[in-house]
Order: C-alpha cells, then structure tokens, then sequence
C-alpha cells in the first residue's frame, strides 16, 4: 500500500520494501490476535450493560446508544446470588489455605527427609497419579459418600473436595521448589543444633513465602472457577457462581444480560489477582517443571 | 520425650505428612475403592430400600458393548487430537510473533499480559460467552462473517458442526496457555548461536526449525504433557456451551460419565465407565510420570 513510494526514492531499496511489507503483516498479524482475546470480553461486559431491547437483533448492535446497569442490578442485587458469591470466597479461601499447607508440609519432607520403606518415592508416584485422574472419576462417589455422611449441599463437602483436588498440584510444585532450593543453609542450621521444626519454621518458610504464595493463587481461581464438584455435591445452601451462572444455560437461557452480568462479576476478582501475581504465574504454569 | 521426638528427624517428618496423606487417602482412596465397589454392584438408588448385590463385571460388560459408551470415546479422542496440534502451531506462531524483534517491545509486552485472560476465564463464563458470540442469528461471529461474504454458520446449534465450534473455542483459549510458555523458553534461549547464523546467511525458517525449535525440546514436552491431560478431563465449559449437545454431539466421555450418573441416576453404570476410562489413561499416565519426575536427589538426614 503505501511501500510503493519507498522504491522511488533509490534504486536498490528492495530488501527495505520487503522488510516493511513483512512488519505491516506482522501488526496485522498481531491486530487479529488482539482482536480475538479483547473482542469476546468487550462482548461479554457489552451485554451486561445493554438495554433488553438490543439484545435479539439483526445485525447484532456493537455500540449501543444508551448503556443500563440494571442487569447487574438483577444480578448483584439477587440475595441468592449475593449468598453463592459469600459461598464461593469462603471455600476458595479455605480449600486454598488447607490445600497450601498441607502440600507444603507434605513436599517439604518428600524432598529433604529420607523415608523408611522409600516413602518418598512411593508417596510421590501416588501424588502424581491423583493428578491424573479426571475429576468425573471421583464426583459420583463423593455425592453418594457426602450424602452416607449428611454433608450433600454443605460448604464442609466443598473444601473437602476442592483440597483433594489441589494437594497434588500443591505438592508437585512446593517440590520441585524445595529441590531447586540450595540446602547449605539448612546444613548450616543443622550443625548449629536445629531441629527439623525450627528448620522448617525458620529457615524454609521465610524463603518459600513467593513460592507458596505463587502455588495458592493457582489453587485459588481454579477453586473459585470449579463446576463439576459444586454442580454434584451442592444444590441450594453451598451453591457457587459457576453453578448459578450454569445454571442459566437451561432455565434462564434468553436471560442474557443477568447472565452476562454475573459472568463479569465472578470473573474480576480472578483477574485482578492474576494481573497482581502475573509476572510469577507464567513460570507456575509449567508446575514448575521447566527449569528456566 | 519431646524432645528426643523432635530430634528425630524421620518421626517429625512422618507428623509433617500426616495431613496430606490424610487428605489423599479421604480424597482419593476411599472415594476409588468405593466407585470400585459400586462398579461390580447391581444397585438402584431409584428403588427405596435397594441393596448392593454382587453383580461380578456385569456393569463393565454393558459398558463395553454399548455404543453410546464407545461414541463418546470417540468424541473424546477426535476432540483431543485436534486440539492439540491445532494449538501447539498456533501457540508456537502467537509466540514467535510477540518474541519478534519488528514489533514495537511495548505493544508485544502488553500482549503477553492480555495473554491471560484466556487462560483465567472460568470456563463456565467461556462457555456462556461462546454461546453469545455464536448465536446464529444474533451473534456477532455469523454477522462479522457475513461482511467477508462467508455464508452464516450453525456452529454449536446443528450436530454436524458442534463438534468442529467446540474445538475451536478450546482452541482459541488454550492457545494462550502454549503461547505464554513458549514465550518464556524463547526468550531465555542463548542470543550468541542465533546472531551467528543470521551473519552466516542463514535464513529466518532455517533458524527457527534448526536451532530455535531443537532447543525448546524440553518446553513442547511438558507443553503436550499439561495440555493432554487437560484435554481428556475437559468438563466445565462444554457443559455450558452445549452440555454434550445438540443430541449426543459434542458428548464427550467426561459428559457420557455424568449423564449416565447424574442425569439417569445409573451409577453402577458411570462408575464401571470411568473405571474404563482410567485403565485406558493408565498407560498415558505412567509414560507421563516417568517423564515428569526427575530422579536424582540427595536428602539432609543421609
């Protein structure tokens, strides 16, 4: 398009033109990226903010005239809704601690501490191979076991869940930490008289605050993000938000503004704490594996 | 007393492991051998007062010879193995085209943050998002297409395309995940073998096939490790885009499993499947253990 000038200005500007037409196809290149991540979340807020009357219509309206915030009023001011959103932080928020301390304590002795039997090795195979497991595997008997014990549709049948769902993850990472951690201070504590307590306590810990903390956002939105275990084990008092906003899908399916509402609302807390650790989680996604 | 435990290194380590072996074994074991149980169970919590009977490998064998079961399997393996390539060449050229040195650093740095928000979307919102931008008629994908001259689509409303709409917003949203890993391991490859080729002539393809790609060996390993296992549990966000639908479309094994126990109440049934499920993982499961877990190591208490 306009490269054609460049060839006039000197004889052998070739290779420039070249150049300049593969940049312009690289922006553009990188224009459509933009427009597929940013496009569906403009859409999304969009339609939590339209007036009903936009909504079934041919072509479809980008930038309506007049915005409403009535939908989130529908869908905030719900006390049903206020109540699932209540249930979602605090499991997230329990199942979160749990999960982080116990895969911390487990991951800490898997790999400082020689096991009798090699229960280090065996531990982690089994570890790794809860990992594994499609959750679908485990979501029939977890309803009919919580239901034997009276525990169907209550917060407690959640965070048991969700910390079995996290510990291996928890783990797997806190280990691969542990390992890379250079052990000379804690020889240093241990010819000083030490015990492994106040080792852990304080040596490690201090140093693996990122660390954990890196691992405990991970296991929080995956908590805060969870359907399958809500969706079999709640059906009323512990329901959450993935539940409420599936259950749209079937009985409120022309409900698109609430729905779209909701949909925001439950996911900016994920991304405020995903902006807030996003230098860390990118290496967290790798569980740690890759060293780099 | 106390003491002499706490010196112990070996005993307060056991203490240290009791909570998350405690947690595995009510979250793991039990609920296992449990659906084990079930599995060889002729149950009917429909029936008021029914009792396990032993019903040997009754449940394995309906599942196995039923088509439904195997259609789902198939659904599932058609679905896992398009994804994945599909996103690993995407990711590999989202990465390439936000590692490029001709795009202006700023623009590609902020990319790489907005890179997250594929990956954070809770699923089910994914779900109903796509659900929005699909509508076939008051969606804006058929509009936007249409000003191209393509002709509208069906995309997850018609059996025959659901699948294909499906796999595309997995696709799209996991694309960023292969995108944002790579992009870490190209930008910690060595600059000094990459500016010697390009002064001995070597083309742009040619360094990336010989020396970028080789080097990031080690990435695309752990890359189709995390993404495999992804794949095959995926639940969440077909459950609120189609919910296995239109008809058994887009009904893969993970759906099957819960309709047949959620829906139809049969758990005997769902339970014999997904035990069916698991013995098909296994052997994927212990190639990708021996992969994963690194062997040599040294403990303090040697």
């Amino acid at each position: 398009m306009t490269d054609t000038t460049a060839p006039l200005a000197a004889p052998a500007p070739a290779p420039p033109v070249r150049t300049r037409l593969e940049t312009l196809a690289l922006y553009v290149c990188l224009f459509v990226l933009l427009a597929v991540i940013i496009f569906p979340i403009y859409w999304l807020v969009l339609n939590s903010l339209k007036f009903q009357r936009d909504f079934f219509t041919n072509p479809p309206v980008y930038f309506p005239p007049e915005l409403t915030l009535g939908h989130w009023g529908e869908a905030m001011g719900n006390p049903l809704n206020q109540r699932y959103m209540l249930n979602t932080a605090v499991v997230a928020v329990i199942s979160t601690f749990t999960a982080t301390a116990a895969g911390t304590l487990c991951a800490y002795v898997l790999a400082r501490i020689r096991m009798r039997w090699r229960l280090n090795g065996i531990l982690l195979f089994a570890i790794l191979i809860c990992r594994l497991f499609p959750p679908v595997s485990l979501a029939i008997p977890y309803y009919l076991l919580m239901r034997q014990f009276g525990l169907l549709d209550t917060q407690a049948a959640l965070v048991i869940a969700y910390t079995g769902l996290a510990l291996p993850f928890v783990t797997w990472m806190m280990l691969t930490f542990f390992q890379d951690l250079p052990k000379e201070v804690e020889r240093a504590a241990m010819v000083d008289g030490c015990t492994v307590v106040q080792r852990f306590l304080w040596v490690v810990l201090p140093m693996s605050v990122p660390a954990m903390a890196v691992s405990a956002t991970f296991v929080f939105i995956a908590v805060w993000n969870e359907l399958l275990y809500a969706i079999t084990l709640t059906t009323l008092n512990a329901k959450t938000i993935p539940v409420a906003i599936a259950s749209f899908v079937g009985d409120n399916a022309l409900a698109w503004g609430p729905m779209s509402a909701l949909s925001v609302a439950s996911f900016v807390p994920v991304l405020l704490l995903a902006l807030a650790a996003q230098r860390y989680l990118i290496r967290g996604l790798t569980f740690g594996a890759v060293k780099g | 007393m106390l003491g002499r435990l706490l010196r112990d290194d070996r005993k307060v380590g056991l203490l240290f492991l009791i909570p998350g072996v405690a947690a595995l074994l009510f979250t793991y074991v039990v609920p296992l051998l449990y659906s084990l149980g079930l599995s060889l169970a002729d149950w009917d919590i429909r029936r008021p007062g029914s009792q396990w009977a032993f019903a040997g490998l009754d449940n394995y064998l309906e599942v196995l010879t039923s088509d439904a079961f195997w259609e789902a399997g198939g659904r599932s393996l058609v679905y896992t193995l398009v994804a994945l390539p599909v996103q690993l060449v995407l990711g590999t050229l989202v990465a390439l085209l936000l590692t490029d040195e001709r795009i202006n650093g700023k623009l590609s740095a902020l990319t790489r943050v907005l890179l997250l928000i594929p990956l954070m979307l809770p699923p089910v919102v994914l779900g109903i998002l796509w659900r929005l931008l699909l509508n076939v008629n008051y969606g804006p994908t058929n509009h936007l297409l249409g000003l191209v001259g393509i002709e509208p689509l069906t995309w997850v409303s018609a059996p025959d395309t659901a699948m294909m709409a499906v796999i595309m917003v997995e696709v799209i949203s996991n694309t960023c995940v292969v995108a944002m890993i790579l992009i870490g391991g190209i930008l910690s490859l060595p600059v000094e073998p990459l500016r010697a080729a390009e002064v001995d002539g070597a083309g742009p393809l040619r360094i990336l096939f010989e020396i970028k790609l080789p080097q990031l060996a080690s990435y695309y390993l752990i890359i189709i490790l995390i993404r495999l296992m992804d794949l095959l549990k995926t639940f969440d966000f077909i459950y609120a885009l189609t919910g296995g639908g239109p008809g058994e479309a887009t009904l893969v094994l993970n759906l099957y499993i819960y309709r047949v126990g959620q829906r139809f109440l049969d758990y005997p049934l769902a339970s014999a499947a997904s035990w069916i499920f698991l013995i098909i993982l296994l052997p994927l499961s212990i190639w990708l253990l021996l992969r994963a877990v690194s062997s040599s190591r040294e403990y303090l208490n040697d």
